[in-house]
């Protein structure tokens, strides 16, 4: 590997069982880049089918890409892959973190870390550059991630960059994660961590990674590709109307504005107008770039007046320059024993917010929750599965079961009337959550469901370490609530297992906000509608993909967009393709409902694919890409051949975009055959004459997106008003699906399950996979360099 | 050379400001002579040179001459770290728009030995101190571009720190540098660094060059959080980062003695 720039060549392995640590060439990964891609072909390689997540033959790959740490926009990203605990068979996924962790395993001189086996007693492992130990981790166990951190730079120096698990991942919490930088976090791979006795891994990397081009173009380069860069998720409009700007957009992020401060700042900094590269406001800075920082007050967009006045900064990851983590200062939560200092974004500030109520008296309530969760799940490392987790909560907390809904699910009649938590938890743990034994309102005062439904932070100083602790050892003083902790920490997936109604709510509730199979939805119909809702049925877990997400929210005219799209997706530019040239116009209050194209199909097709190549590169899907920008010269247009120029100039190895792009789809088939090659044993494990299919048992779709509940294809389902052909808006249900709770937000429309058949049809094309079986055909493995995949599994591959 | 050296310390035998310092030294060396005295490649430079002394026994005292008294820079590059959002996109620039690679151990704005815990590193209780595990604060080092005595440029027995124009920034001049390190344990803000093993083959200092007054680092920066600013003497102000050893201290006082 030595001929390219940006990798360094080495991949690291440490075998917890046996202690080696061994070195390896990182050109057998070459193909797949780096992240997911060099995790699904390492666990392709050597995790065979029937190995459970917690098994120690069970790999957790620690993945960079070549662009990691090269100084490229938004290259700061960690994908870490693994059978995923969160899943209910355990099927391959990853948890993705930001941060400077990964840039620094570059300088350490690692292309990434595979991690096997399982240590006899605690352990964290140290890298300083080509050193690598396996430290004991002694005292480190049973500490948050905070304290683990601390000691771990005390040993390495305050220059050394963590990634800890805490409690809930040595608890094996499903619902855990692994975290670096203080709110940096992978989500869901946490208890792989604690399976394998690993706390943390602490690296330290003094060396250097190349730049292949000249130093000049690259120079040159990373201030194009800036002036393209809008705010956090690609939103290229300012919000509000501002005298340089063309259009704004209420629900953009890019919020700077005059009078917009980040008012916990010593001093105060104002905002101000933080202009794109066209319309230079010369009084605040030598260039509009040297504002970009500014741009995205999240503090302020997440929690408006309040938010922006505890706001110190916004922060994020190496090398990005649009800050997404909102640094804050909140006094009040001193109050509680707690740091007054916390950050994060999006979900990551609610994790633990959905288990309680705001104190309407306080306008302060909404942020102080959010920090208070913050501080105890970053700290214990309890992973929010993108909320889906608390919606379910919330759901079993408040939702009365009706008679109904009992009997369809099989439940004992004496559940009607009761909430699923009064129904499933003994009376001792219900006495210890709400003071008496069947928690009948009004709760006992200082009690965690008394001080959850007050909007009390310091309920949470109670919910977070019983959760965390898994039910295993008593927390606050011989708290102890084993039932409760355990189907909260296990997530939605593996409680539905048990709790039939969590999985009917999950599929029939939109406020559950589940796109399939237990999976959080992220994001999915209400993004680009029918791309969304195809992109949600790829993954083992929620899709993450902001790809098309950062599309609909960028904050230009929806015709504009469409055209756009239209020009990216139907006239050759992409492998993915409409030669037709039909619409590419998501389903909107303006727009209505509309059956699918085959130019959404290439549109869906590609924000998969770019989610695997920028999470293999690594690069943030968070922000990337740019297919849009701010500058009016083009007429909004971004430039979607920027990835294959930012990895050509890094590594040397030239490639344009329709290659890139034919090496992401390598990347997301490698990764369908590994699903398929895994749900396949799971299938056979039952009836070993069957066989998967993935369009039918894999790429599902909840129930609450269409006009009929149950159909030929997902068969008779349970749940009251269900059935081949039941009307879904007017079955009377309306905890879970109220008439005016609807797939397509502003519409009145819901999806068809014919037109989400035939998307499934076009996108597979799209592919190059079966239309019957959802797999990718010979043809298509033979194309893209997959022939291994077709000898290991020749039944499967149609 | 010799009679201009004559000319200069008969005139500085006064306390003279650092204004009259680069006056001086201007009159006497302007552009032209200075390069055809002391055939630099190329490079302009406002300093006072002696000829053969090594300002310390350790590594050999240089034959060729070596600036000591030097002018005061023009420019520099001042941190805000209330602005600073941590982004190290300025680590970066550094190093790769001027090398062609990344390597943020060797930037010349120093940014993620301060990032986490902030300027006083990892202690207990770190959640009250600086940096992301504390109170957000983070301070991005930069070099001060010391006026004489310059630590790091009179602590190098190789006479390797040049004084370069535009902007008089000090900078190592590599065909000099033999990577000894000495620099690095001579900035009381620890801002130069070497890019390799000390004394090995190719290594060599870094240290901030000002990027001849349009730095790479405030260019890169997505918050303004650096400026290039007129110089002023802020080693007075800034508490220094590491204690100078006793013996480095001695040879730049031994060099010292030489005019004073
Ligand atoms: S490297 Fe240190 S000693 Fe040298 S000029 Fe800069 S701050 Fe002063
Ligand atoms: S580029 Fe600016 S904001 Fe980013 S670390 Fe450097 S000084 Fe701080």
């Amino acid at each position: 590997m030595a001929q390219y720039g940006g990798w360094t060549g080495k991949i690291l392995r440490v075998d917890l069982s046996t202690g080696a640590i061994t070195s390896e060439d990182t050109s057998k990964y070459k193909d797949y880049l780096g992240g997911t891609g060099l995790g699904y072909k390492v666990l392709w390689d050597e995790v065979p089918p029937g190995t459970k997540a917690w098994d120690p033959a069970n790999r957790i790959i620690f993945g960079v890409g070549p662009l990691t740490g090269s100084g490229a926009p938004c290259s700061g990203r960690v994908s870490v892959t693994t059978l995923w605990p969160a899943h209910k068979d355990e099927l391959p996924g990853s948890g993705h973190m930001g941060g400077h962790w990964g840039p620094e395993l570059k300088y350490a001189g690692w292309d990434s870390i595979i991690v096997q086996g399982k240590a006899a007693t605690p352990v964290w492992i140290k890298i300083v550059d080509d050193k690598v130990t396996i430290e004991d981790a002694a005292r480190l166990w049973g500490n948050g991630i905070y304290r683990a951190t601390e000691e771990i730079c005390t040993n390495m120096g305050s220059s050394a960059h963590v990634a800890s698990i805490g409690q809930a991942g040595e608890n094996l919490c499903r619902l855990s994660c692994v975290i670096c930088d203080r709110s940096h976090s992978a989500g869901g791979a946490g208890s792989v961590m604690g399976s394998k006795n690993l706390k943390a891994i602490g690296v330290l990397g003094t060396g250097s990674l190349k730049i292949a081009a000249d130093k000049k173009v690259w120079a040159d380069y990373n201030k194009h590709y800036l002036s393209m860069m809008g705010a956090n998720n690609q939103m290229v409009v300012p919000r509000t109307k501002q005298p340089w700007a063309e259009y704004n957009n209420s629900g953009s992020r890019w919020t700077a504005d005059k009078g917009i401060f980040w008012g916990a700042a010593t001093p105060p900094v104002e905002t101000g107008y933080c202009t794109d590269v066209e319309h230079p406001l010369p009084v605040d800075c030598p260039s509009p770039l040297n504002k970009m920082g500014l741009r995205t007050h999240k503090g302020y967009g997440d929690f408006g007046v309040p938010g922006a006045m505890h706001t110190v900064k916004m922060n994020g990851c190496h090398a990005c320059p649009i800050r997404c983590h909102i640094a804050t200062d909140i006094p009040a939560l001193e109050e509680y024993g707690v740091s007054r200092y916390n950050q994060n974004t999006c979900i990551g500030n609610s994790i633990a917010t959905g288990l309680m109520s705001t104190n309407a008296a306080n306008p302060d309530s909404s942020i102080t929750n959010a920090y208070m969760s913050n501080a105890l799940c970053d700290d214990f490392g309890f992973w929010s599965d993108y909320s889906l987790y608390s919606a379910d909560y919330k759901w079993a907390y408040t939702h009365v079961m009706t008679a109904l809904e009992v009997a369809a699910l099989g439940l004992p009649a004496g559940y009607a009337g009761k909430t699923p938590f009064q129904n499933r938890l003994p009376a001792a743990e219900l006495t210890i959550l709400s003071g008496n034994a069947t928690a009948t309102k009004p709760y006992t005062a200082g009690t965690p469901f008394a001080k959850a439904d007050a909007g009390d932070p310091s309920a949470l100083q109670v919910l977070v370490p019983l959760i965390s602790s898994n039910g295993l050892y008593p927390v606050l003083n011989g708290l102890k609530t084993p039932v409760f902790a355990q189907a909260v920490a296990m997530g939605p997936a593996w409680l539905a297992k048990q709790w039939p109604e969590i999985g009917y709510f999950n599929d029939h509730g939109k406020s559950a906000s589940s796109a399939k199979m237990n999976h959080a939805k992220h994001h999915g119909v209400e993004s680009f509608g029918q791309i969304g809702v195809l992109n949600g049925m790829l993954w083992n877990r929620d899709s993450q993909n902001h790809t098309h997400q950062n599309i609909v929210g960028c904050g230009l005219p929806t015709a504009l967009i469409n055209t756009i799209m239209k020009e990216l997706f139907t006239t050759g530019k992409s492998i993915f393709n409409d030669p037709t040239g039909s619409d590419i116009t998501f389903v909107s209050a303006e727009t209505g409902y509309h059956s699918v194209t085959p130019g959404m199909a290439a549109m869906t097709a590609a924000a998969a694919v770019y989610l695997e190549l920028y999470n293999s590169l690594t690069v943030c899907n968070y922000t990337l890409p740019v297919w849009v920008s701010p500058l009016k010269s083009l007429t909004y247009r971004g430039d979607a051949s920027l990835d294959a120029q930012t990895y050509s100039l890094v590594t040397g190895d030239t490639i344009d975009q329709k290659g890139l792009e034919t090496v992401g789809l390598r990347i997301l088939t490698l990764f369908r055959a590994l699903t398929a090659r895994y749900m396949d044993y799971v299938i056979k494990k039952t009836d070993a004459s069957k066989k998967v299919n993935m369009r039918t048992d894999h790429d599902q779709v909840n129930d609450w997106h269409f006009e009929k509940v149950g159909d030929a294809v997902t068969g008779p389902l349970t749940g009251p008003g269900t059935g081949p052909g039941t009307d879904n808006v007017s079955t009377g249900n309306t905890d879970a699906y109220p008439a005016t709770d609807v797939a397509f937000t502003g519409t009145t429309q819901l999806m068809t399950r014919a037109d989400i058949d035939l998307g499934r049809d076009l996108l597979y094309a799209q592919f190059g996979w079966d239309k019957a079986t959802g797999m990718p055909t010979a043809a298509t493995l033979t194309k893209l360099g997959l022939d291994y995949v077709k000898a290991a599994i020749p039944t499967l591959i149609p | 050379m010799k009679e201009i050296f004559t000319a200069v310390a008969r005139e500085l035998k006064k306390d003279a400001s650092t204004d009259e310092v680069t006056a001086l030294i201007r009159k006497h060396f302007t552009r032209r002579q200075f390069l055809v005295g002391s055939s630099a490649l190329g490079l302009g430079v406002a300093t006072f040179s002696i000829l053969g002394c090594g300002a310390s026994g350790a590594g050999g005292a240089s034959e060729t001459p070596r600036q000591v008294f030097v002018a005061n820079a023009l420019g520099m590059v001042v941190a805000e770290p209330t602005l600073c959002v941590g982004c190290r996109r300025c680590e970066a620039a550094c190093v790769a728009y001027n090398q062609g690679f990344v390597q943020p151990s060797i930037s010349n704005v120093k940014v993620n030995r301060n990032l986490l815990f902030g300027v006083l590193g990892v202690t207990k209780g770190f959640q009250r101190g600086d940096g992301d595990y504390g109170n957000f604060r983070v301070v991005q080092d930069t070099c001060r571009q010391c006026p004489h005595p310059v630590p790091c440029q009179l602590a190098c027995p190789h006479g390797a720190i040049e004084v370069i124009a535009p902007v008089n920034a000090r900078v190592v001049n590599i065909d000099k540098c033999v990577g000894c390190g000495i620099c690095v344990a001579a900035c009381p803000w620890a801002m130069t660094s070497l890019n390799g093993p000390v004394n090995a083959k190719g290594t060599k200092s870094n240290k901030c060059t000002l990027c001849n007054g349009n730095p790479e680092c405030v260019q890169a920066c997505p918050a303004g959080a650096l400026k290039y600013m007129a110089w002023s003497d802020k080693t007075k102000d800034i508490p220094a980062r590491q204690v100078v050893p006793a013996s480095i201290q001695l040879a730049v006082a031994d060099s010292c003695a030489k005019c004073h």
